[in-house]
């Protein structure tokens, strides 16, 4: 826990909305540093703008976004990531024309003063397989080394608050628990992990904490058990238990 | 699972640099923004105004005063709205730091009025017993 204790992202009746059609109506979600926290849905439920709006990249109607105690809501999402937030989206986000080791070395833009060497060393300690491909184009790499290399190059940034979204789109099943295996030990270094999935099986392995939300807004969330994976195909189809 | 016992410097050094984060306040910058516009409204409007004078009398084509006329008016409405916007917030500005100035000086007037008080007191020990208070002599007969 952090010398304040409290969580290091937390969202307050966050509201939002696209051209004045409303997607999240008034969402309530912390996580804490250490932590794990799986954001479940079906599609279209509003998942994704839950992490824009964290991020900072969407600013919220109505409600707050609070950083570490913080009410940071409205600040530019240069200046979160700069602080620390890093969020790693939806289809990966590398640059396919360009190698593994360039990839990793565009994170010596971001502001948060790490050398090329220190930034090469983490990431292909952390993720060996990238090391045997560092002169190779990402775009050619398998759908699991390309998230391995979003990964290492979010963690590039040396961030406390992760963002992921649908970390296992695409991928085989043994990749995506060997991926989240990662993502536990990340979150056991320190790091405020809020995940993304709408395939809940191998996130809820790992997770700590759990929200289910559905049409923009949070039906449940707690400890997730056994139960809760039994429960979520019935939110999922629209007939919540 | 993950166990939560937590190594958590970067979380701490994450809250400490949020801290030290300037946020500008939207709601401040939206008034700026509107005293700047009265200003500049007030300033257009006044222009427009006298403008219309020399126009108007420059021609004897009643539809071009007619147009002068709706200039004048337009420039006077808009210096009245400028004005009355630019009063609105620079006025919100003074009065902040008024009330801000008045409650520091209550303040400051509660704190001497204590410290009179406490010191007071020492010097006025309960007299004793058949003598006179505040050390007021007893006049002889």
């Amino acid at each position: 826990m952090t010398e304040n204790s409290g969580p290091l992202l937390e969202l307050r009746g966050v509201r939002a909305a696209y051209h004045g059609i409303t997607v999240l109506h008034g969402v309530d979600l912390n996580v804490a540093a250490g932590q794990v926290v799986a954001l479940l849905g079906p599609n279209g439920a509003g998942k994704t703008t839950v992490l824009k709006v964290a991020a900072g990249l969407h600013p919220p109607d109505a409600g707050h976004l609070l950083m570490g105690g913080r009410d940071v809501t409205g600040i530019r999402p240069s200046r979160l990531a700069r602080a620390g937030v890093c969020l790693i989206p939806e289809g990966r986000g590398v640059f396919p024309n360009l190698s593994v080791r360039d990839n990793l070395l565009m994170m010596t833009f971001c502001g948060r003063g790490r050398g090329r060497e220190e930034i090469e060393e983490t990431a292909y300690g952390r993720f060996p397989v990238l090391a045997a491909r560092r002169g190779q184009q990402a775009g050619t790499l398998s759908g699991g080394e390309q998230q391995m290399l979003a990964l290492a190059r979010g963690l590039a940034t040396d961030p406390a608050v992760l963002l992921l979204d649908e970390l296992s789109m695409g991928l085989a099943p043994l990749v995506v628990a060997e991926l989240y295996e990662l993502v536990a030990e990340i979150a056991r270094q320190g790091v405020a992990v809020l995940v993304v999935e709408q395939f809940a099986a191998a996130v809820l392995k790992i997770a700590d904490h759990a929200a289910v939300v559905v049409r923009g807004r949070i039906q449940w969330q707690g400890h997730p058990d056994g139960s809760l994976q039994a429960e979520l195909s019935s939110y999922y189809l629209g007939s919540p238990p | 699972m993950t166990s939560t016992p937590v190594p958590a410097s970067r979380a701490d050094r994450f809250v400490r640099e949020l801290a030290e984060l300037k946020i500008p306040d939207p709601a401040a910058a939206r008034a700026a923004l509107w005293l700047r516009l009265g200003g500049l409204l007030m300033t257009a409007g006044l222009v427009l105004g006298a403008l219309a004078f020399p126009l108007a009398h420059a021609t004897d084509d009643s539809l071009a005063q007619g147009d002068a006329l709706s200039l004048g008016l337009g420039g006077i409405t808009a210096a009245v709205v400028g004005a009355a916007l630019f009063l609105r917030y620079s006025l919100t500005g003074f009065l902040r730091f008024w009330l801000a100035r008045q409650s520091y000086d209550l303040d400051r007037l509660g704190e001497r009025l204590g410290d009179s008080t406490d010191a007071a007191e020492p010097a006025n020990p309960p007299a004793p017993e058949g003598e006179p208070r505040n050390g007021a002599a007893s006049s002889p007969r």
